[in-house]
C-alpha cells in the first residue's frame, strides 16, 4: 500500500488544484500527480451559439489571457469562412498577441515568480511574495507593473478595452490602429525595452549563483511543440505550422498545418483530473509527453528573427542547453525564457509600428459558412492553442473542442513534482513534510504558469493545504497557509 | 473616484461587477472611472494610486448578507507591509490598496461594494433580484460620482 501525501491547492496559480504525492511502504516517492477539481464545461456552454458570438464568448474564460481565446476564436471562423483575411488585420491581431504575451508574461516573472527568485525557496513563506519582492526591489516591481501595463495598452489601443475586446472577428478585426494610437504605443516602448534589458541581468545574475537548483528543476526529457514560421522555422505566436522536436533536437514534425492537429495530437483523460492530457500520438499516452510554452517556442524555432532577441536566444541556449546539444530541457528555464519572449516581442511591436500597412483602413474581409468545420489555432502565453469548431449551415455551434496550453503540459507539471518529490523524500520522518519540498513543488508548477481558469474553465483561489497520509490513509501532518 | 468591478461575466451574478463598472463607465462624468476586470492584478494598484475614492464591487454569497440589504459597504485599508496577506490570494482589494500604498505612496479612501449573487453557475446574465440590487447600486454610486464630480 502506499502513502499519500496532498498539497491541496496550490498557490499563486490561476484557478483551482492540489497536489498528490504517493510514496510506497519504503517512504520512497512512487508517483505524483497533479489535480484540477473544478470543471465548468465552457465548451457544452458554446454548442448552439452563433459562430460570430465564439471569439466574444470564448475571449471571456480567461481574465489572463483572452486574446489568446479571442484571436484562435477569430482564426476558426476565418477556416469557416474559408476567406484570407487583409494583410494589415493579419499584422494587427500579431500585434495585439505580442501585448498580450507582454502583459502576461510581466504578470507571471514579475509578480508571481519573482518573489520566489530573489528571496529563495527556503525563505519564510509568509514573506515569500510579492510584498517581500517589494521590500527588496521596490523599483524592480514597480518597473514589472509599467511593463505588464505596456502589453494590456496595446490590447486597449487596437481593442478599445484592455479585457475582452470583442475586436478579432471572422475575416479580420473590427478598427484599424490610428495614428495616435501608434504614436501613443511607440512613445512607451523604450521603457518597455529598459525594463526587459534589466529583468534579463538580474535573472541571468541569479542563475549564476543557482546552478545546481536550476539543473535539478523538472529536468527531464519530453518532446516540444510549437509553432514555427510557415518555410522560415522562425519564433511564431500567430499562424505557421507545428513543429515537434524531441529532447536531443531531432525534428519529429515539421512543417505541419496545424488545422490537422487530430493526426498527430491525442487526449487522454485520468479519472483523478478534469485536466486533460494531450499527447503526442504516434508515441502513445504517457511516452508521447510534450511540453508548449515559452520554453519550447525557443527550442523549436530556428532563430527569432530580431536582433538582440536572436543574441538572448543564444546565450539561452548556452547556459541551458547540454553540451553539444541546443535544447534547453529544466522547466525552470521557463521563467529565462519568458523575459527572452517579451523582448522578442517588443522588437516585433516596434518592427510593426514601422509598418506603413499597419494603419490601412483595409482590415475586414466578409465572408460566410462556406465549412461546416473550422480549427484555428495561435500560441498562448502559455502554449500553443486549439479551437476546432463544427457548426451547421447557419452557422450555429454544434460542437466545440478547445486543447489548451496548461492542459498540454500537465504530463510534464506531474513529472516535475515528482521530480522535485524524490529530490527531497527519502521516508517520511517523524510523519512531516519537508518545508523545503513544499515549496520547491509550489515553485515547480508555478514554472509552467499554469491557467486553469482555462484549461478547465474554473475560476477562484484558495488558501494553501497540504496533506500527509499514512499507507492505511490515516491524516500524519497537514499543513495549511492561510 | 474609481470604481472597480471584478468577477465573470460567464458565471451568472459573478458578472455583476464588471456589468456595475461597465454602466458606470458609460455615465461618461468627469473625475469617474470605471474598470471591468475578470480578477483583480496587481498592475490595478498604479491605477488605484491616482484615484481619491475607490469602490470594488464584487459579488457575495447570499449566506453571508442576511439582511436583506442590495448591497454592503465596508471599509478596505491598506496594511503594513511586515503584516501583508501571505497566501495566495494576491490580490483581493486589500492586497490592491496595499500594493499602492507601498509602491506608490498613495492609499486612497477605499471601500468594497458587495452585491449579493443567487446564481453563480457557468452562463451569461443576471438573476433578477441581482439586476435589482444593481440598480440600488448605480443609484448609490451615481450619488456619489456627482459628488466627485461637484
Amino acid at each position: 500500500m502506499t502513502t499519500r501525501i496532498v498539497i491541496d491547492p496550490v498557490t499563486r496559480i490561476e484557478g483551482h488544484a492540489k497536489i498528490s504525492i504517493y510514496l510506497n511502504d519504503a517512504g520512497e516517492v512512487d508517483d505524483a500527480r497533479f489535480h484540477v477539481v473544478e470543471f465548468r464545461g465552457f465548451e457544452k456552454f458554446c454548442e448552439g451559439r452563433p459562430l460570430g458570438e465564439m471569439a466574444g464568448i470564448t475571449a471571456r474564460i480567461c481574465g489572463i489571457c483572452p486574446i489568446s481565446h479571442l484571436l484562435a476564436s477569430a482564426k476558426t471562423g476565418d477556416d469557416i469562412f474559408a476567406v484570407e483575411i487583409p494583410t494589415a488585420a493579419d499584422k494587427l491581431r500579431r500585434m495585439m498577441n505580442l501585448g498580450q504575451i507582454v502583459q502576461s508574461h510581466a504578470l507571471s516573472f514579475f509578480h508571481l515568480s519573482s518573489p520566489d527568485l530573489l528571496l529563495g525557496y527556503d525563505s519564510d513563506p509568509a514573506q515569500r511574495n510579492v510584498f517581500g519582492l517589494i521590500a527588496q526591489q521596490p523599483e524592480l516591481a514597480r518597473a514589472g507593473i509599467r511593463l505588464r501595463q505596456f502589453g494590456q495598452e496595446v490590447i486597449e489601443v487596437l481593442g478599445g478595452k484592455k479585457i475582452h475586446p470583442a475586436w478579432a472577428v471572422p475575416g479580420g478585426v473590427r478598427e484599424p490602429l490610428s495614428e495616435a494610437g501608434r504614436a501613443q504605443l511607440r512613445a512607451w516602448l523604450p521603457e518597455a525595452r529598459s525594463t526587459i534589458d534589466i529583468a534579463l541581468r538580474y535573472f541571468k545574475g541569479y542563475l549564476d549563483k543557482n546552478d545546481a537548483e536550476v539543473k535539478h528543476f523538472g529536468n527531464f526529457a519530453t518532446l516540444f511543440m510549437g509553432l514555427v514560421g510557415r518555410g522560415t522555422g522562425l519564433w511564431e505566436h500567430y499562424n505557421g505550422d507545428l513543429r515537434i522536436i524531441d529532447s536531443d533536437g531531432n525534428v519529429l514534425v515539421d512543417d505541419f498545418d496545424p488545422r490537422r492537429f487530430e493526426e498527430i495530437i491525442g487526449e487522454a483523460v485520468e479519472p483523478w483530473s478534469y485536466l486533460k492530457s494531450p499527447y503526442y500520438k504516434p508515441r502513445g499516452y504517457p511516452d508521447g509527453a510534450y511540453r508548449v510554452g515559452p520554453l519550447a517556442r525557443l527550442n523549436v524555432c530556428a532563430r527569432i528573427g530580431t536582433p538582440h532577441a536572436d543574441l538572448e536566444l543564444e546565450e539561452f541556449r548556452q547556459r541551458g542547453a547540454r553540451p553539444g546539444k541546443r535544447v534547453v530541457v529544466s522547466s525552470f528555464m521557463y521563467h529565462y525564457a519568458r523575459l527572452v519572449e517579451i523582448l522578442a516581442a517588443l522588437e516585433r511591436i516596434d518592427l510593426l509600428l514601422d509598418d506603413p500597412e499597419i494603419t490601412s483602413t483595409r482590415v475586414r474581409a466578409s465572408g460566410g459558412i462556406n465549412k461546416l468545420e473550422g480549427v484555428g489555432v495561435s500560441e498562448a502565453p502559455r502554449g500553443t492553442l486549439f479551437h476546432h469548431y463544427h457548426v451547421d449551415a447557419n452557422g450555429m455551434i454544434k460542437r466545440v473542442n478547445m486543447i489548451i496550453a496548461t492542459g498540454q503540459n500537465n504530463i510534464a507539471m506531474n513529472r516535475t513534482v515528482k521530480q522535485i518529490a524524490q529530490e527531497w523524500i527519502h521516508g517520511v520522518k517523524d510523519a512531516r513534510i519537508p518545508e523545503g519540498m513544499l515549496n520547491r513543488v509550489e515553485a515547480g508548477i508555478r514554472a509552467y504558469d499554469p491557467c486553469l481558469s482555462c484549461s478547465t474553465h474554473a475560476v477562484g483561489k484558495m488558501p494553501f493545504n497540504l496533506t500527509l497520509y499514512d499507507a492505511r490513509g490515516a491524516v500524519l501532518d497537514q499543513v495549511r497557509r492561510d | 473616484m474609481l470604481v472597480i468591478g471584478f468577477g465573470s461575466t460567464l458565471h451568472g451574478d459573478d458578472g455583476v461587477g464588471p456589468q456595475i463598472a461597465e454602466t458606470v463607465g458609460h455615465w461618461r462624468m468627469p473625475h469617474v472611472t470605471a474598470l471591468a476586470v475578470t480578477q483583480l492584478t496587481p498592475d490595478l494598484a498604479e491605477r488605484v494610486s491616482h484615484a481619491h475614492d475607490v469602490y470594488f464591487v464584487d459579488a457575495a454569497l447570499p449566506s453571508v448578507y442576511k439582511s436583506g440589504a442590495p448591497f454592503h459597504l465596508e471599509p478596505v485599508d491598506a496594511q503594513d507591509l511586515a503584516r501583508a496577506p501571505a497566501d495566495g490570494h494576491l490580490c483581493d482589494p486589500r492586497t490592491v490598496l496595499t500594493l499602492s500604498r507601498t509602491l506608490y505612496d498613495a492609499a486612497p479612501r477605499a471601500r468594497l461594494l458587495s452585491v449579493p449573487g443567487r446564481n453563480f453557475e457557468l452562463g451569461e446574465g443576471l438573476t433578477p433580484q441581482c439586476r435589482h440590487d444593481m440598480a440600488h447600486v448605480l443609484a448609490f454610486l451615481h450619488e456619489r460620482a456627482l459628488g466627485a464630480t461637484a
